[in-house]
């Protein structure tokens, strides 16, 4: 093979792996910085993730949304959700739509089944990444919680279709303030 | 010891008791010589341990690095731990730069190892993005991203390590893509496999190959990913159809593996060289034996209609066809029989039979048309020795067996009758063996 192809594509696959993780935390940073902070109430949790490591499975709520007609969307498919903060704070879904709102804050999310006129959405976030040592505490921290009076919340900061998470919260506590009050969690 | 270093020592010996005159071992001598010099580094030290040993030491450098990123150092600010992750990847490129540089007098076992390590880097700096912004989507999903990124650098360096990581994760997307009652977009659906591997054979861009020969573990890996990347695209596809039976297109994804034509040089070459017919063929004599079941035969055509009315289906006989034509060429008589195996079912598409069965309100029962085709290869396989041509009567003389004991075992006969019948083709079996041998034995001394 040609030398200069060589170099050629050699640093187009060197381009590619500087310009993708850059490109992502160049919209993520982005997100975090200019994004709305919306409230997700969370549920179920079961970490683990053989590449990333330890981290909390965060299930926002709601993952529904019942649609005008039956089989509106197919699974699989990509939709943009616009959100709005109920009375309690929380996140509520207004509409599924094939195209990006033009106002208020909305998620790209991809739809799962339909049941009749309800459609599973999955959020684009699904996960908080946490240091090997805190993630046992964590766990037991966030089943004990989730299913207690008090819910977990997730903060995600929103932009233009996308979703960072930033933090998970028990009445307005960061959970990493908390565990780190815990006695035995350094 | 190299085979050539074990050869160059034995000729004197050869030599002085006169069983090599001293003109065959001066020629045997340099050939081996030479041969032994590609083998090894010059210094008696095997080749091929030096790029296993590289490309280990590679892959635990790499897992340590994604080992020290899952650890998950949240008191140290992301922005340090990016540039960290940034500089690892750096130094990966600058080493692959280098061996680019250095062209063909960079040893093998550098350019695999450096290959590795790039890939390792790469996927490294791509989980502590992942993992410091929170992404969601699970690790398939990662895994294509990070395949995507380091394919250029299997394509520059032409190094069997990062094809193997190629072959690994294109496999495991894959059959992750499989559930075909959700709808993915073609590019992230099974769809894209032939694609994906298409990428990898061999070795894009370019014609030239990376080596002399594509080395066992790569066959081995290209076969077993081609088995599974293509059953994982024949269940989809049919999924998409809203049906459920999948066994026909994989019956005729393994008969399509195994008569992947060849060169002529390529047919010729031993048993352990080809993985895809010996794995895409024992994939259809099991759902042969299978199929001779009358359960097995149900299941089969179960759906079948589904099947004959999907597109792959008929993408997949279209080319079994022309590769049989292609086999037959090159006289691969035995593959194409055993191919032939995943034709059958398209008799209970034939309107006669189909109409004959559903007179008595049933499916077409497909057990005995492949009881009667098993056992005529494994006949034509134990004869053809006896009559000149190239049989396997061993091979053919065990399909039988199997044969017999897959259909007893589904009989409704006494137990007494099944084990008569066992002990019988057991021993006619072992007779078989000795007079085989004996008979091998004897023509050899006539010769």
């Amino acid at each position: 093979m040609n030398k200069n192809i060589v170099w050629i594509v050699f640093a187009v696959g060197c381009l590619l792996q500087w310009a993708a993780p850059l490109m992502q935390i160049g919209g993520y940073e982005k997100v975090i910085a200019e994004g709305a902070l919306m409230s997700f109430k969370c549920v179920a949790p079961d970490p683990y993730d053989m590449l990333r490591g330890r981290y909390l499975a965060v299930r926002a709520m709601p993952d529904t949304f019942d649609v005008a007609e039956e089989g509106k969307f197919k699974g699989g498919e990509m939709v943009y959700a616009l959100l709005e903060a109920g009375p309690d704070g929380l996140v509520t879904i207004k509409n599924l739509t094939r195209e990006s709102p033009a106002t208020g804050p909305f998620v790209k999310v991809k739809c799962g089944y339909s049941y009749g006129k309800s459609v599973r959405i999955e959020w684009p976030f699904d996960r908080f990444y946490l240091n090997e040592k805190t993630a046992p505490k964590a766990d037991e921290w966030y089943r004990k919680n989730v299913r207690g009076a008090s819910a977990v919340t997730a903060e995600v900061r929103v932009l233009n279709g996308k979703a960072v998470l930033v933090d998970l919260k028990l009445e307005g506590k960061s959970f990493k303030q908390i565990l780190s009050e815990m006695p035995d969690v350094k | 010891m190299s085979h050539y270093r074990w050869l160059i020592e034995q000729i004197p010996e050869w030599e002085k008791s006169g069983l090599l005159p001293s003109e065959v071992a001066g020629r045997l001598r340099a050939f081996a010589g030479e041969r032994e010099k590609t083998e090894t580094d010059g210094k008696g030290e095997s080749k091929v341990a030096q790029i296993v040993m590289g490309v280990l030491g590679a892959l635990l450098v790499g897992a340590g690095l994604l080992a020290l990123i899952a650890h998950n150092w949240d008191r140290v600010p992301r922005g340090v731990r990016i540039t960290g992750s940034f500089a690892i990847m750096a130094l990966a490129q600058g080493l692959v730069a280098w061996v680019i540089h250095k062209g063909t007098a960079a040893p093998r076992w550098i350019k695999e190892a450096a290959g590795l390590f790039v890939v390792l880097a790469a996927g490294g700096c791509l989980a502590l993005v992942s993992q410091i912004y929170n992404m969601g989507g699970d690790w398939p999903d990662f895994l294509f991203v990070w395949l995507l990124l380091v394919m250029p650098v299997m394509w520059a360096l032409r190094v069997h390590s990062c094809a193997l990581f190629h072959l690994v994760c294109i496999t495991v997307w894959t059959a992750s893509r499989m559930d075909g009652w959700v709808l993915h977009p073609w590019q992230d659906s099974p769809w894209l496999y032939p694609v994906l591997l298409a990428a990898a054979l061999p070795y894009w861009p370019g014609l030239e190959r990376p080596g002399p020969a594509l080395p066992n573990a790569v066959r081995w890996t290209a076969a077993v990913s081609a088995l599974v990347g293509f059953c994982a695209l024949a269940s989809y596809s049919i999924r998409q159809a809203k049906g459920d039976g999948e066994q026909w297109l994989f019956m005729l994804t393994f008969a399509n593996v195994a008569m992947l034509p060849l060169s002529r040089e390529g047919a010729d070459e031993r048993a352990s060289r080809k993985p895809q017919v010996i794995l895409g063929g024992l994939g259809l004599l099991v759902m042969g034996f299978m199929c001779s079941t009358e359960w097995g035969a149900r299941a089969m055509v179960t759906d079948l209609d589904k099947a004959a009315s999907t597109p792959w289906t008929w993408v997949l006989v279209g080319l079994l066809v022309a590769f049989a034509v292609v086999a037959m060429l090159r006289r691969r008589w035995a593959v194409v029989a055993i191919g032939s195996l995943s034709l059958v079912p398209l008799l209970s598409l034939v309107p006669l039979l189909s109409l004959a069965a559903h007179q008595f309100n049933a499916k077409p029962d497909l057990s005995w048309p492949f009881t009667i085709h098993l056992f005529l290869i494994g006949l034509v396989m134990v004869l053809a020795e006896f009559f000149g041509a190239k049989g396997a009567p061993r091979f053919g003389a065990l399909l039988i067996t199997v044969l017999i004991i897959v259909r007893m075992s589904d009989s409704e006969l006494s137990l007494i009758t099944k084990s008569v019948v066992f002990i019988v083709t057991g021993l006619a079996f072992i007779g078989f063996n000795i007079g085989w041998s004996r008979w091998k034995k004897a023509k050899e001394v006539a010769a």
